[in-house]
């Protein structure tokens, strides 16, 4: 049973129901990722929405990252709650004790992140000593930069021919923290020292990531990961910007220079988004900072930069204005006023084909009416989380969703909630809550709120289907039931609600023990309708749907179809026969297959001379940034060599526009294999 | 009768089923791949049938004949080792090593933990302190992280479950048409090896990490034996140590330093898939480690190449294992071993002295 908290511990106060879930005892705490459920509890990560920078306050230590934009659209930050913040108590949970740290932050909205490791922490935070350390080498035509988990930054790939290290500075966010740092939390590796440790450390890498901090096991967020054979990061970097026979591609030349930043190697581990828009913010930022201080350093103005960051999440507003969306939208066109040649690049996403993104629009409806289904599984050990968004600036006026669960169970009270703000929830964004319970314990969060001020979410949270060892609460397996009645206000046209269901698999080396939910078709006639309600158009990465992100959807070597996993921009179909195209595209398709016996693409393992083939649009978009960063080298246009793909012109066809919302503008050509092996090049680079 | 017993003749090759042996068998016989190698046992039924017919049919021909020979063997002369059956060979290698193997279990008294202290030729070589069951609940911790590799090694993990030779042979480039010798003498080494971990393990009775902990559940059978030191991981760098003085000797190996690196690397990788698979903890990698090298060092004196053995004393920390920590004086210092200044050497011995010398003669130039 969730107690009601006084105002100033209100979490959703001042950030979002994903917030109150996770964070409360009586809601999803118990089944939050392990650095939210285990942590200290004392340092955390977090971004304020809305423009301005923080002030110091008493019992709190504020660091912000090294930031490239001076006035950012969102601003992110780490806390140390040194424990004297006034007001705190001992008998805070930890939802009330963030509320009222927020509370004394008195920024205008927060979104609260990752806990960070004390450890990780160092005692100074200096930004004024960036670059200490870091050696001028060969000046930068361009800078790829490169965001994901476990990059093994020792790697013969990443030399240039004379075998020094291609990597300018790798920030390792979850790793132990000298004394002193240019870093707020976590340790920054430079060139010298990657120079250093291969010099120190003859070919055995697995002395140098221990030797440098980059394995450890008593920090649970670093971890482990480089044991491992391969990692995504590695993959990942080592198409974007790696020399290496197992990548098989033409060599980059040595000015283009690498920037890298390692996130928490569980970043994917929590699978609502909650933990990462910080981590995320701040290496976009950090590449930004760190490349203009180079080229400050050879005394040139801002250098060409593609940032390759292959990462995402299913749920989202989809409109380019979350958080996340609006500060790198805000950051990349900011630097294209000084350096056009600046990109980020993201994946589709690899949802296409998995049920969990449905578009209903007005003939979608039964007597004002819609309703589907929501299949949770059996064994599945996290949250599950569903987002229902109704159209920007749309006012839901009477309505209402009714959840039910699965034949056979119950809830104490049914699951009803009016889309309407709740008057006793003063500040923030409007919003209203009920508690799912069964058997007077909670198994779920409905919830409305009006995101940003400007758009109406309903969302559900449900608790694991197999209990935790202290948390008897389960979740009912089956297909649940959403009813929304919007007989008040109808859709009309072509207004449209969208539903997203949040990735919940299990990735690999994390043990998260998620089971994916999915949508159901309740109607039953999926089959006749060219675009059912339930589609996988419309299913794109949540987090890159800022205009000016390049998105890179993936598509079959051999047939040059898209991979059939690959996200796609949404679509609707009118009953007049217009199609509406979410602006939401693809700019390019590159291969992620081989073929349909050479799934996925190959590329680098953690230790040099190791291989490994991961499948999935994160290596497309790799491909593609590294193709963009190759042409910028060579004094060529960054889409040279790509081929324009048909436009579906004015009267578009639904096939047209299928085309287009899974290929996008261009097609790229094969990266990976393009090239046959080739002679190593003094000891490193491209390797044999 | 019918003649239909000629396909028996196929048996012959049984033989070779010893070597076959190298990667599979997951049960210690006491002589490893020695077991039955070139023993023709009988024949089938049908081939001892059409033996005795034939020998019935032809023995006409002998009629009237004696027996003219005078020629002796040489007595007790390593010259008659190349004609014995490999098995043979084994059991006189294992008789050779163990006969100079002694080890003393010293309890424990209010002032020291318990101990186990193993000689060779009756001089104190090496000496396991018992550790602690404290010791051993922090290294499951350990074992139960390792279990994330468990995924991408299970294939090493359940082919090295015997004696995992071909890993060797992958590295040296071994074939058994010209390494036959080689192939004995890691043979030899890793049975001596294991002889010798069991009496430790004997003595020391520690429990595996899944005996105490229940996060462990490892991916192979708990083995039916103590688990410090690991067997495995004595094995491996006992192979290790004789392969890098085989080496030297063939002095013929242009990228030498690489493949002793890359041995190395592997004897490492052999110890710790180990506690991948939820067999071994950490510390008992570091006991098998320096048993190893102890084993490798009496081998090698045994095949008259007289090498220095230090006495080693291992009372372990809680410390993960790698092997160049393992190399490391200050690494191992802190992991808990100590090795002493004073050395010795132990006698050759005619039948490990004549498998190195063969073992030394395959040279293996590139």
């Amino acid at each position: 049973m969730f107690q009601q908290r006084a105002p100033t511990e209100q979490i959703d106060r001042y950030t979002g129901p994903y917030e109150r879930w996770i964070y409360a005892p009586e809601l999803g705490f118990p089944f939050a990722f392990p650095a939210i459920k285990n942590g200290a509890g004392t340092h955390f990560s977090a971004l304020m929405e809305g423009q301005g920078m923080l002030e110091q306050k008493p019992g709190i230590d504020i660091r912000v990252p090294p930031l490239w934009s001076e006035d950012p659209q969102v601003t992110p930050f780490a806390i140390h709650d040194k424990g004297t913040a006034p007001t705190l108590t001992e008998d805070d949970t930890q939802d009330t004790k963030l509320s009222k740290i927020l509370h004394a932050l008195d920024g205008p909205r927060f979104r609260l992140n990752m806990p960070i490791n004390p450890k990780t922490w160092p005692d100074t935070y200096d930004p004024a000593t960036a670059l200490n350390g870091w050696t001028a080498t060969t000046p930068p035509k361009a800078i790829i930069g490169v965001i994901d988990d476990g990059i093994p930054f020792v790697h013969r790939a990443f030399l240039d021919s004379t075998g020094k290290s291609r990597i300018n500075l790798c920030w390792l966010q979850a790793a132990k923290a000298e004394n002193s740092a240019a870093v707020p939390f976590g340790r920054e590796v430079t060139n010298t020292e990657i120079d250093t440790l291969r010099a120190d450390h003859g070919r055995n890498e697995m002395a140098m990531y221990r030797a440098s901090g980059a394995i450890d096991r008593d920090l649970p967020e670093l971890g482990t990961v480089l044991t491992h054979h391969a990692t995504h990061g590695g993959h990942i970097a080592g198409i974007a910007a790696g020399n290496d026979c197992y990548v098989g591609a033409d060599a980059l030349p040595d000015d283009v220079q690498i920037l890298a930043v390692q996130l928490p190697n569980t970043i994917a581990w929590d699978t609502s988004g909650i933990g990462k828009e910080m981590m995320m913010l701040s290496a976009m930022e950090y590449i930004m900072h760190r490349a203009r201080a180079i080229a400050d350093r050879y005394n040139v103005p801002e250098i060409p930069l593609i940032v390759n960051f292959s990462y995402g999440w299913s749920a989202n507003r989809h409109d380019g204005q979350s958080s996340f969306e609006l500060a790198v939208e805000n950051l990349v066109t900011q630097r294209k006023g000084f350096q056009p040649l600046t990109e980020l690049v993201m994946p589709t996403g690899n949802n296409f084909a998995n049920d969990m993104h449905a578009r209903f629009m007005e003939p979608d409806m039964t007597d004002g009416i819609i309703e589907f289904g929501w299949k949770i599984m059996p064994d599945d050990r996290t949250s599950s989380y569903l987002e229902i968004w109704l159209p920007p600036d749309f006012d839901p006026a009477g309505w209402d969703v009714v959840v039910t669960p699965p034949e056979g169970t119950d809830l104490d009270v049914p699951g009803f909630i009016p889309v309407a703000p709740d008057p006793n929830l003063a500040n923030g964004d409007p919003r209203r809550f009920t508690e799912l319970e069964r058997g007077g314990a909670n198994i779920g969060q409905l919830s409305v709120d009006k995101h940003l001020g400007n758009r109406w979410r309903i969302m559900i949270a449900l608790v694991p289907t197999v209990p935790d060892p202290a948390e008897f609460r389960r979740t009912p397996v089956g297909t649940w039931t959403i009813k929304v009645d919007m007989s008040a206000t109808p859709l009309a046209g072509a207004q449209a609600m969208d539903v997203w269901v949040q990735r919940d698999d299990d990735p690999t080396q994390l043990g998260t023990g998620g089971q994916q939910s999915r949508l159901v078709d309740l109607a039953g006639n999926a089959a006749a309708n060219p675009l059912p309600p339930i589609r996988g158009y419309g299913c794109i990465n949540g987090i890159g749907t800022a205009p000016s992100t390049i998105r890179v959807a993936g598509y079959d070597q051999t047939t040059r179809e898209p991979s059939p996993y690959s996200g796609s921009s949404a679509l609707a179909a009118l009953p007049g026969g217009d199609v509406i195209m979410g602006p939401e595209a693809p700019v390019i398709s590159a291969v992620a297959d081989q073929g349909a016996f050479r799934p996925g693409l190959p590329s680098i393992g953690v230790l040099s001379g190791s291989g490994a083939r991961i499948v999935g649009t994160s290596a497309a978009a790799a491909a593609a940034s590294r193709l963009m960063v190759a042409n910028i080298a060579a004094d060529l246009d960054p889409k040279q060599g790509f081929e324009p793909l048909p436009e579906p012109g004015p009267d578009v066809t639904l096939e047209a526009a299928k085309n287009k919302a899974r290929s996008g503008t261009y097609r790229a050509p094969p990266v990976c294999g393009s090239k046959p092996p080739q002679p190593a090049v003094n000891g490193g680079g491209a390797g044999v | 009768m019918a003649q239909y017993g000629g396909f028996g003749g196929f048996g012959g090759f049984g033989g070779f089923g010893g070597f076959g042996g190298f990667g599979g068998g997951t049960n210690f016989t006491g002589l490893g791949a020695f077991l039955g190698a070139q023993d023709p046992g009988g024949y089938d039924a049908a081939t001892t049938h059409g033996l005795q017919t034939t020998a019935e049919g032809l023995r006409h021909l002998t009629e009237g004949g004696t027996t003219p020979t005078t020629k002796e063997l040489p007595f007790s002369d390593s010259a008659n080792l190349a004609g014995l059956a490999t098995w043979v060979r084994g059991s006189l290698y294992v008789s050779e090593y163990l006969s100079g193997i002694s080890a003393t279990a010293v309890a424990a008294t209010d002032d020291d933990p318990a101990r186990v202290i193993l000689a060779v030729d009756a001089q104190d070589s090496l000496t396991f302190v018992r550790p602690a069951s404290s010791l051993l609940r922090d290294q499951c911790t350990l074992v139960a992280e390792y279990a994330n590799l468990r995924a991408e090694r299970s294939a090493e993990v359940t082919s090295q479950l015997g004696f995992p030779t071909p890993y060797f042979a992958m590295i040296l480039g071994l074939h058994e048409a010209h390494h036959s010798k080689t192939f004995e003498l890691i043979t030899a080494t890793q049975v001596a090896a294991a002889h010798t971990a069991m009496i430790a393990k004997h003595h020391l009775a520690i429990r595996r990490p899944d005996q105490l902990d229940a996060r462990v559940m490892p991916m192979i059978p708990t083995p039916g034996h103590g688990s410090f030191p690991s067997a495995h991981a004595t094995e491996a760098y006992a192979v290790l140590t004789v392969l890098e003085a085989l080496i030297a000797d063939w002095g013929t190996l242009a990228d030498e330093a690489e493949r002793i690196a890359t041995l190395r690397g592997l004897a490492e990788r052999i110890a710790v898939n180990r506690t991948v698979a939820g067999v071994h903890y950490p510390v008992d990698s570091w006991a098998g480690a320096a048993l190893g090298r102890l084993v490798a060092q009496t081998v090698l004196n045994r095949a008259g190449k007289p090498t220095d053995i230090h006495h080693t004393h291992f009372a372990a920390n809680n410390v993960d294992f790698f092997d160049l920590d393992f190399r490391d004086v200050g690494a191992a210092t802190d992991a808990g071993m100590t090795i002493a200044n004073p050395s010795h050497t132990v006698a050759a011995k005619p039948a490990f002295s004549w498998l190195y010398a063969q073992a030394a003669a395959e040279l293996q130039g590139v």
